[in-house]
C-alpha cells in the first residue's frame, strides 16, 4: 500500500529526476563522506558574487586564535534529562558533550578528516599488560565544576568507579561495553587501584575497546555527588568538560560558559560562551542567521537553502566537513522469499545509480558555483565518515564484488530475468522509509523509485511512522518485518558513524545486534564480525573490516543505498575553525564536537 | 446560578474520568507499542534486563486494566505519573508550560476579537459598500491562509527585506514583561488573524439579522445615537451565537499553538503534547488529556453561564 496515492505511481525519466534535483528536498543528514576537509578552494567563479568566499581565505592553521565572543547557533534537540548515564534516549548526549568528559576521546583532524585515533581525556594514558587487562591512568589535574557540591575538586577513580557502576546497571548503551549485559562486549570487572588508576578486566581481547571508551554513546564520567544525592543529575550538570551549563530553558535554549579550569586550557576554549537555541524550524534558523543573531548554522539549514542564504547574508561563508549518517536497505529476509535470492538483491543494487541519486539530493553544482570542489562518495555498508575503516566501493581496492554496486541496467535486467522477473512479471516491492531518520524521505524515495524503474523494477513507497510501525515492525524485527506486504526497508544503519566500525557491525549487522538488519541469516558474517572485534593488531583489524565490507556487498546482505557529498553549512566569516577542525564520525555538531573541535573555534572581535 | 454551576462541576467528574479511560485504552490498544523498546532503539544495543527494570519503574508491566488502575490509585494520592523520558512529574512539566500557551492563546483570542467584532460590525452597518466588500474579501483571505504559513512568510520576508528576526530568548511575563511581549506579539497577531476572518463573517451575519428587527428601528426612531443603538442593542443581541463559537474554541487556543510554539521558540503545552504523542510518553498523554478535558468542560460551563449574563431572559436549568 502506498501512503502517497498517486505519487508512487508516477515515474520520472532520468532527465526528470535530474531536473527535479533543483527543487529536491535536501537532507543534510545524508550518508557519510570521507571529505577532504582542507579548504583551500578557489573563491567564486565568474557567476558568483565576488563578496562570497567559500571557506577561509587562507590556511586557517596559520591564524592566531583569539579569545572571546559567544558562539550562537541552534539545535533541534530538547534535552529530556541531563543524566546521560540513565537517559532512555540520546537527548542527554548533546549537553554531556559540553559539560562532561569521556574516559578517552578521538583526536580531531586539522585540515583533514579525523583519523579515528584515540587520545586521552579523563584517562591521560593507558596500558595493556596483557590482552585481558586495560589499566587507565587518570589525569591528576582534572577538576569538576567550581559550583557546589563539586566545588572544583579533582576527579578521582571513585568517580570513574561509580560512573561505571551506574553505566553497567542502567545505561541503554551498556551492551557495547559490559560483558554481563552482552556477551559480545568485553568488560567484566572494574576496580580502583588507587585514586588515579582504574583497572578494567576483559572477557576477551577487544581490539575496539579504546574506540568504544571514546565513543560519545559510551561512558561520560559523572561526579560521585550525582550518584549520592549531592545534586540532581537530571536537572543539573557538574562536569569536567570544556563548558559549564549555566542556564537551560526547556524548548528554548541552553547557555554554556567557558570552563576556565578545563584540562585542555588555559587558552581553550577560545569562545567565552556558547548559546544554543532550540529551534525545530529551518526558516527561523535562517532568519536568525540573516539577522546576525547566529554565527553558525548548526547543521539545521537545508542544503538547498545554503547558497541563497550565503548570497544574501553579508560576511557569511559556506563551510564543509565530513557528514555523519547513512542509509542502507535491510531486506525482509525472514518473511519474504523474494529476497532470499542473492541475484535479486544484487540486481536492485545494480539498477540504482548512486551518482545520479547524489546529484538529485545534494545538488553539488550549487556548491561548486561557490568554488567548492565536491566529490560524490558511495557508502559501503559502512559510512565514509569512518575514515580508513570505510572501503570505497567504487575503488579498485574493493575487488570484484564492487561490481554489484556499479550502475549497470543491462546486467541488472539479466539477473532479474534469471530470477524469473521480466517486464510481464516485474519485480515489485515496497520501500518502508521513516521521516524520523530521513526528513528528505520524499525526495529520496521518489528519486530511487525513478532510478529503479529503468530496470523495470516497481517500487512502492510507504511512509512508515517511526514509533508505531518502524521500530516494532522493522527495526526490532530481526528481518521479519511485520504487517507489511513486503519487502525492503530503509534504515539508518551503520554507516551511522558512531565510535568505530565494530560498533556499527555489532549493533546493526550481527545476529545479536539490537537493531540487526541481518537477523540470523548470515552466520558467516557473525563469525567475521566476532573475529574483527577480537583482533588486537590495528592493521589486521582494518584488513578484516575491509573484508567484511567485501563479503557484505558480494552477498548484498544489505544494500548501501546512499551516496553523498561533503556536508555543508553556513557560518559567519568571523567564526574560524569550523570546517578546519573535524571530529571523528563527521558533522559539525555531534555529541563529541565540543570536546574535540568546538573548543578550537574562535571569533574575531 | 451557583447551584447550576455546582451541578455541572459534579457531573464533569465522570466525564473526565471516562475521558482518561478512553485515552489510555485507545492509545495502548490501537498502538500496542513497547514504549521502552522505542526509546532504547536509538542506540542500537539491547539490554533486556535494563528494559524490564524501566518498565517496572514506570508501571508498564502487567495487563492494561491493572496498569490503568495503578495509575488511578496514584492520582488519588496526587501522583499523576512521571514522564518516561524526563523522569519528572508530568504536572511539574505541564504547569511550567501552561502559562505560555494560555498567554499565547488568549492573546491571539484578543486579537481575533479586536479585529473580528468591530470589522464585522462595520461591514454589516455598511452593507454592500466598499468597506463591506473589502472586509468580506479580507475575511476570506485571512480565513483561507493558514496561520503557520503566514508565520513562515513573515519570518522569511522579514529577514530578507528588513534584516528582522523574532526574539527567541523566552522570558515569562512575570519575569520580564517587555521581553515577553516583544517575543509574543508577532505570534499572537499571526495566530489571531485566521480566526478573525471567520469571526468577521459570523459577526456580520448575526448583526445583519438583528439590525432588521423592529426594536432596532424603534431605537433609531426614538432618536438614540447610532453608536448607542449598534453597540448596546444590536451587538449585544448578536452575541449569543458568537459567544458559543468563541467559547468552543477556547481549548483549541491552548492546543492549537504547537506550530507557532515551534516557529517562534515558545515553551508551551502544544510542543510538549506533540512530543508525547510522537514517542508515546503515556503518562504525559494521560495527564495532558485530563487537563484539556477539564479545560473543555470548564469552558463549556463558562459559555453557558455567560449566556445568562448576556441575555437575562435565559434561565439556566435548575435555577
Amino acid at each position: 500500500m502506498s501512503y502517497l496515492p498517486g505519487l508512487s505511481d508516477r515515474r520520472m525519466s532520468r532527465r526528470g529526476v535530474l531536473r527535479a534535483g533543483a527543487v529536491a528536498v535536501s537532507g543534510i543528514a545524508g550518508a557519510g563522506l570521507l571529505g577532504c576537509a582542507s579548504r583551500n578552494s578557489t573563491p567564486g567563479t565568474s557567476d558568483s558574487p565576488a563578496s562570497i568566499t567559500a571557506g577561509p581565505s587562507k590556511s586557517a592553521s596559520q591564524e592566531t586564535p583569539k579569545r572571546g565572543g559567544v558562539l550562537r547557533y541552534a539545535t533541534k534537540t530538547n534535552a529530556d534529562t541531563f543524566d546521560v548515564l540513565t537517559s532512555a534516549n540520546t537527548t542527554a548526549n548533546g549537553p554531556a558533550g559540553f559539560s562532561y568528559s569521556r574516559l578517552l576521546k578521538f583526536a580531531p583532524g586539522d585540515g583533514v578528516a579525523a583519523s579515528g585515533a584515540v587520545e586521552g581525556e579523563v584517562a591521560e594514558k593507558w596500558e595493556m599488560p596483557d590482552s585481558s587487562t586495560l589499566i587507565l591512568h587518570l589525569r591528576k589535574n582534572m577538576k569538576f565544576d567550581a559550583r557546589p557540591p563539586t566545588s572544583g575538586r579533582v576527579l578521582t577513580s571513585a568517580d570513574v568507579m561509580e560512573t561505571l557502576n551506574v553505566f553497567a546497571a542502567k545505561s541503554v548503551n551498556a551492551s557495547n561495553l559490559i560483558n554481563k549485559v552482552s556477551a559480545s562486549a568485553s568488560i567484566t570487572k572494574w576496580e580502583a587501584v588507587d585514586d588515579s588508576t582504574v583497572k578494567l578486566s576483559l572477557a576477551f581481547p577487544d581490539g575496539a575497546l579504546l574506540s568504544f571508551l571514546a565513543s560519545p554513546w559510551g561512558v561520560w564520567v559523572e561526579p560521585v555527588e550525582a550518584m549520592r544525592g549531592g545534586f540532581d543529575p537530571k536537572g543539573q550538570m557538574r562536569g569536567t568538560g570544556p563548558f559549564t551549563l549555566e542556564e537551560f530553558k526547556p524548548n528554548v535554549s541552553y547557555k554554556y560558559k567557558r570552563n576556565p579550569d578545563w584540562y585542555g586550557g588555559p587558552d581553550r576554549p577560545y569562545v567565552d560562551a556558547v548559546e544554543l537555541s532550540i529551534i525545530p524550524n529551518a526558516a527561523q534558523v535562517e532568519a536568525q542567521f540573516k539577522a546576525g543573531n547566529f554565527n553558525f548554522g548548526g547543521g539545521l539549514v537545508p542544503a538547498s537553502d545554503i547558497p541563497a542564504l550565503v548570497k544574501s547574508t553579508p560576511d557569511s561563508q559556506i563551510v564543509t566537513t565530513v557528514p555523519t549518517a547513512s542509509g542502507v536497505w535491510s531486506f525482509n529476509l525472514g518473511a519474504a522469499d523474494l529476497w532470499k535470492d542473492e541475484r535479486v538483491r544484487r540486481a536492485v543494487s545494480m539498477a540504482f545509480d548512486r551518482n545520479a541519486f547524489a546529484d538529485v539530493l545534494y545538488a553539488p553544482k550549487n556548491l561548486e558555483a561557490f568554488g567548492l570542489k565536491t566529490r560524490t562518495y558511495w557508502m559501503s555498508p559502512l559510512s565514509p565518515g569512518l575514515g580508513a575503516e570505510w572501503l570505497d566501493p567504487s575503488g579498485k581496492d574493493f575487488g570484484p564484488s564492487g561490481k554489484y554496486m556499479q550502475h549497470d541496467i543491462a546486467e541488472s535486467r539479466k539477473m532479474l530475468a534469471a530470477a524469473g522477473f521480466d517486464d510481464k512479471r516485474p519485480l515489485t516491492f515496497e520501500l518502508d522509509i521513516t521521516p524520523e531518520y530521513f526528513p528528505d524521505w520524499e525526495a529520496r524515495s521518489q528519486a530511487t523509485q525513478s532510478l529503479l524503474a529503468e530496470a523495470g523494477i516497481k517500487m512502492e513507497i510507504f511512509n512508515t511512522p517511526y514509533t508505531s510501525d518502524f521500530v516494532p515492525n522493522i527495526l526490532r524485527s530481526k528481518t521479519k518485518f511485520k504487517g507489511h506486504k513486503m519487502l525492503a526497508a530503509v534504515s539508518p544503519f551503520a554507516g551511522a558513524a558512531k565510535s568505530c566500525a565494530a560498533e556499527g557491525l555489532s549493533n546493526y549487522y550481527s545476529s545479536w545486534g539490537g537493531n540487526t538488519a541481518t537477523g540470523s541469516n548470515f552466520p558467516d558474517l557473525d563469525k567475521l564480525i566476532t573475529e574483527q572485534r577480537r583482533t588486537l593488531d590495528a592493521k589486521e583489524r582494518l584488513a578484516k573490516t575491509h573484508d567484511i565490507q567485501r563479503y557484505m556487498v558480494e552477498h548484498m546482505v544489505v544494500m548501501p543505498a546512499a551516496a553523498v557529498i561533503d556536508l555543508a553549512d553556513v557560518a559567519s566569516k568571523k567564526l574560524h575553525g569550523v570546517g578546519q577542525w573535524t571530529s571523528w564520525g563527521g558533522g559539525f555538531t555531534g555529541f563529541a564536537a565540543p570536546a574535540e573541535v568546538m573548543n578550537r573555534y574562535w571569533l574575531e572581535a | 446560578m451557583s447551584k447550576y454551576i455546582v451541578q455541572r462541576l459534579v457531573l464533569s467528574v465522570p466525564t473526565i474520568l471516562g475521558l482518561t479511560v478512553v485515552v489510555f485504552f485507545l492509545i495502548r490498544a490501537l498502538v500496542p507499542v513497547d514504549m521502552v523498546d522505542v526509546a532504547t532503539s536509538q542506540t542500537g544495543g539491547r539490554d533486556l534486563v535494563n528494559e524490564l527494570r524501566l518498565k517496572q519503574e514506570y508501571g508498564l508491566t502487567g495487563s492494561l486494566p491493572s496498569q490503568y488502575v495503578r495509575w488511578l490509585g496514584r492520582v488519588a494520592t496526587g501522583d499523576m505519573g512521571r514522564s518516561f523520558f524526563t523522569g519528572r512529574q508530568v504536572t511539574e512539566d505541564l504547569f511550567h508550560r501552561i502559562p505560555t500557551s494560555v498567554e499565547l492563546g488568549f492573546g491571539s483570542l484578543a486579537i481575533t476579537l479586536l479585529f473580528g467584532i468591530p470589522i464585522g460590525l462595520l461591514s454589516a452597518i455598511k452593507q454592500d459598500s466598499v468597506p463591506d466588500y473589502v472586509a468580506r474579501g479580507g475575511a476570506i483571505l485571512l480565513f483561507a491562509v493558514p496561520g503557520f504559513w503566514l508565520a513562515t512568510l513573515v519570518l522569511v520576508f522579514g529577514s530578507m527585506l528588513f534584516g528582522w528576526a523574532s526574539a527567541i530568548d523566552f522570558e515569562p511575563l512575570w519575569v520580564d514583561p517587555a521581553a515577553n511581549l516583544k517575543q509574543m506579539a508577532v505570534p499572537m497577531v499571526l495566530m489571531g488573524l485566521s480566526p478573525a476572518g471567520s469571526l468577521i463573517r459570523l459577526v456580520r451575519t448575526q448583526v445583519l439579522e438583528v439590525i432588521r428587527q423592529d426594536y432596532v428601528r424603534t431605537a433609531f426612531a426614538k432618536g438614540l445615537a447610532p453608536r448607542d443603538v449598534y453597540v448596546r442593542h444590536v451587538l449585544r443581541n448578536s452575541m449569543l451565537p458568537i459567544v458559543t463559537v468563541v467559547g468552543l474554541q477556547l481549548p483549541r487556543l491552548i492546543t492549537g499553538t504547537v506550530i507557532f510554539e515551534q516557529i517562534f521558540v515558545l515553551p508551551g503545552v502544544g510542543q510538549y503534547l506533540v512530543e508525547a504523542v510522537t514517542r508515546l510518553d503515556i503518562y504525559v498523554l494521560m495527564v495532558t488529556n485530563l487537563f484539556f478535558g477539564t479545560t473543555l468542560v470548564l469552558s463549556n460551563l463558562v459559555v453557558d453561564v455567560s449566556y445568562a449574563l448576556i441575555d437575562p431572559r435565559i434561565r439556566l436549568a435548575g435555577r
